[in-house]
């Protein structure tokens, strides 16, 4: 699997999020208040792309995929799909898409219905989206269980969700995710609560149907390092605004922006150990400034969002939101640094 | 961070068997662990769900509640590394109270569910402290104030309830709280799997330089190989319920000898450096009410041999860097035929 920056361009842009913004107001005491939750994001998701979001807890990463997958409206900016805004008012645009963009959610413990087999939990997206015929649902199912790799498929179609391992009702979110033939399909954090030794798994493959069907992919983690591995391009996000994005080998190997270097410098490197063996030598990257409070979301972002952590910042920094910056093979970076 | 010398043993795990629930359904949740903890080191336990890893913490540090009950083995505490030792599995409730926070302190995963969410954070150091030195209120909220210094929590928060806390702050609260009455051995379970990387990497460098300056002890718990091969010094790689591996944490990262510690050590992708495919570990962990024959790990196992599913490998005893696999016993005998070629 390598990244394939140049394809990037040319591929077709399926789903995208242009200058969304999401307010999310609050209750009870902070009456009057929101979250500013989201701020003018841009991305888009190409046809055969895996596009990972990367970012800590808190930064918008659900947020915007719920906004894309239409679970939410937002405050401002529009959701587009294959070009045409998206209305989510509009009943006849939900429903149609629901059926072409599906999501697999973090928790499989909690994603499928306990109380249901294999065997009705991926008849509902066939019977919802209609296009299969009654008698063709079980031929349908034992497909499905095969494309995600749970064979023999005879022995997975009538057990719970208890009777699976967590990489196997992973498996079956997906393949539930899949019922609907979507072309876009959104993972938020789809392998960050299954054990390490599966995680792979699951990640090869996704990247096998986005390689088969040409799937479009969101993949967000927290997880820089499987980012890289699996994802063509990367953006970052910080509080709400993505402050950096391109194609995942640039971002990773020359993060241009404050906020991504301290990311890939937090990120567990085992390399590290060929470097020196007194950890604290290595750790320079983190020092005490970074234990400096998460953003306030609340307040009206004015300025760069990473500012108040930054080790580079400037005066500017915090007066004046920062320029886009482009660099080669397409990778951007909102930050003062590169403003000549 | 390789001494010479090794230091001395301060705690002492001899075939440490738990089960859960008894008879003929018990589930044998760690089976015949043994391993040493030395002053100073931070011993890391690496292994998935259902390993065994969290089971065997709470056995030794005696926190373990029925239906888990400790069949066999022994836990043996030598305070300051000493000769004497005390029994850990013999001792009465009052006993553990006593060498609970004082020599011993436990942080758990949850910060949220370890700190009581009614009480101030500096009344829950206060409880502690209080409960293991003669000292007035006063001077335990001023100590209070000093522990949440350490771990970079501003002295003002001592008034805080735990909500108001980020999550981040909670858990090096958490450790702050682990540190009150400066024990030698600090047991940390998952400590930074609910928090993100940015904390995570402040936490463990905190951690590091808490280490130097008081010299404890820490096992630290974690699934996540990558983080311990950076922070700890040895390293033991459970798998249902048994140690497969244990070696020095560079040791275990060059040159894993069992093949599940090899496979976890791929799982992770690289940050630098060529990508190549990764492939992880087929199959699925294994299911300890029905564990295979043999070596547990034998039918997700790439180099499975046939004598595999009806011998159980032992993990050697007494060497720097040992597993538990039949390979190994293959390949150890081959050095040995080699020397003994030579020496002919």
């Amino acid at each position: 699997m390598t990244a394939a920056p140049l394809v990037a361009e040319a591929a077709e842009a399926i789903l995208q999020a242009v200058g969304v913004t999401k307010r999310i107001p609050l209750h009870g005491r902070d009456r009057g208040r929101a979250v500013h939750a989201l701020n003018g994001v841009d991305l888009t998701l190409r046809r055969g792309q895996i596009l990972a979001l990367v970012g800590e807890s808190g930064s918008g990463k659900s947020t915007l995929a719920r906004l894309l997958a239409l679970g939410d409206t937002p405050t401002d900016g529009e959701i587009r799909f294959a070009g045409k805004q998206v209305r989510p008012g509009r009943r006849a645009d939900r429903r149609a898409h629901f059926g072409r963009v599906q999501m697999v959610l973090q928790d499989p413990f909690s994603s499928l219905n306990n109380l249901h087999r294999v065997r009705y939990i991926l008849s509902r997206p066939l019977r919802n989206f209609g296009r299969t015929s009654p008698a063709e649902i079980e031929g349908r199912i034992l497909e499905l269980l095969e494309r995600v790799n749970l064979t023999p498929a005879t022995d997975f179609i009538d057990k719970f969700p208890h009777e699976l391992s967590g990489g196997q009702r992973q498996r079956i979110a997906i393949a539930r995710a899949l019922a609907a033939e979507p072309v876009v399909l959104l993972g938020d954090e789809p392998v960050s609560m299954l054990d390490v030794s599966i995680r792979l798994d699951i990640l090869n493959l996704l990247a096998e149907l986005r390689d088969r069907d040409g799937l479009a992919m969101l993949y967000i983690t927290h997880d820089i390092a499987s980012a890289r591995y699996f994802a063509d391009e990367i953006s970052v996000m910080y509080a709400g605004h993505i402050v950096e994005s391109g194609p995942a080998e640039q971002v990773t190997q020359e993060p241009k922006h404050p906020y991504t270097k301290l990311l890939l410098a937090a990120s567990p490197n085992p390399d590290r150990l060929t470097v020196g063996t007194e950890a604290e030598d290595v750790d320079v990257d983190v020092d005490e400034k970074d234990l400096a409070e998460p953003p306030n979301l609340l307040a009206e972002p004015v300025g760069c969002p990473f500012a108040h952590r930054c080790p580079d910042a400037a005066p500017v920094c915090s007066a004046t939101a920062p320029p886009t910056h482009s660099f080669a093979a397409g990778q951007l970076a909102r930050c003062w640094l590169y403003d000549s | 961070m390789i001494k010479e010398t090794p230091s001395p043993v301060l705690l002492d795990v001899g075939e440490l068997t738990v089960e859960y629930g008894s008879g003929e359904d018990a589930v044998r949740a760690v089976d015949g662990v043994s391993f040493q903890l030395r002053r100073g080191e931070i011993l890391g336990v690496a292994g998935e769900s259902g390993s065994g890893k969290s089971t065997l913490m709470t056995a030794v540090t005696r926190l373990q509640r029925p239906p888990a009950r400790i069949a066999s083995g022994s836990v043996t505490y030598h305070p300051g590394g000493s000769g004497s030792g005390i029994d850990l599995l013999a001792s009465t409730p009052a006993e553990l109270r006593e060498l609970r926070w004082e020599s011993l302190a436990v942080v758990f995963q949850s910060a949220m569910a370890a700190l009581n969410p009614v009480m101030r954070l500096g009344a829950q150091f206060v409880d502690a402290i209080r409960a293991h030195r003669r000292v007035g209120r006063k001077e335990a909220w001023s100590r209070a104030e000093e522990l949440l210094d350490l771990v970079g929590i501003p002295t003002n928060r001592v008034r805080s309830y735990p909500h108001e806390l980020s999550g981040g702050m909670r858990q090096r609260a958490t450790i702050a709280l682990a540190l009150a009455c400066e024990p030698e051995i600090i047991v940390m379970d998952e400590p930074t799997t609910a928090v993100d990387v940015v904390m995570q990497r402040q936490i463990v460098h905190r951690l590091m330089r808490l280490r130097r300056q008081f010299g404890f002890a820490i096992v630290f718990v974690t699934h996540d190989l990558s983080l311990l091969v950076e922070l700890a010094d040895r390293i033991m790689v459970m798998y249902a319920g048994r140690i497969v591996e244990l070696g020095s944490a560079s040791a275990i990262y060059r040159d894993p000898r069992h093949p599940y510690s090899q496979g976890l050590r791929d799982s992770f992708p690289p940050l630098h450096g060529p990508l190549r495919e990764l492939r992880g570990i087929p199959g699925s962990p294994p299911d300890l009410r029905a564990l295979p024959t043999g070596c547990a790990f034998q039918p997700r196992c790439p180099k499975r041999l046939p004598e595999c599913a009806s011998t159980r490998p032992e993990l050697p005893l007494l060497v720097e860097h040992g597993a538990a696999c039949l390979l190994q016993r293959s390949a150890d005998q081959a050095t040995v035929d080699e020397s003994e070629a030579v020496s002919r």
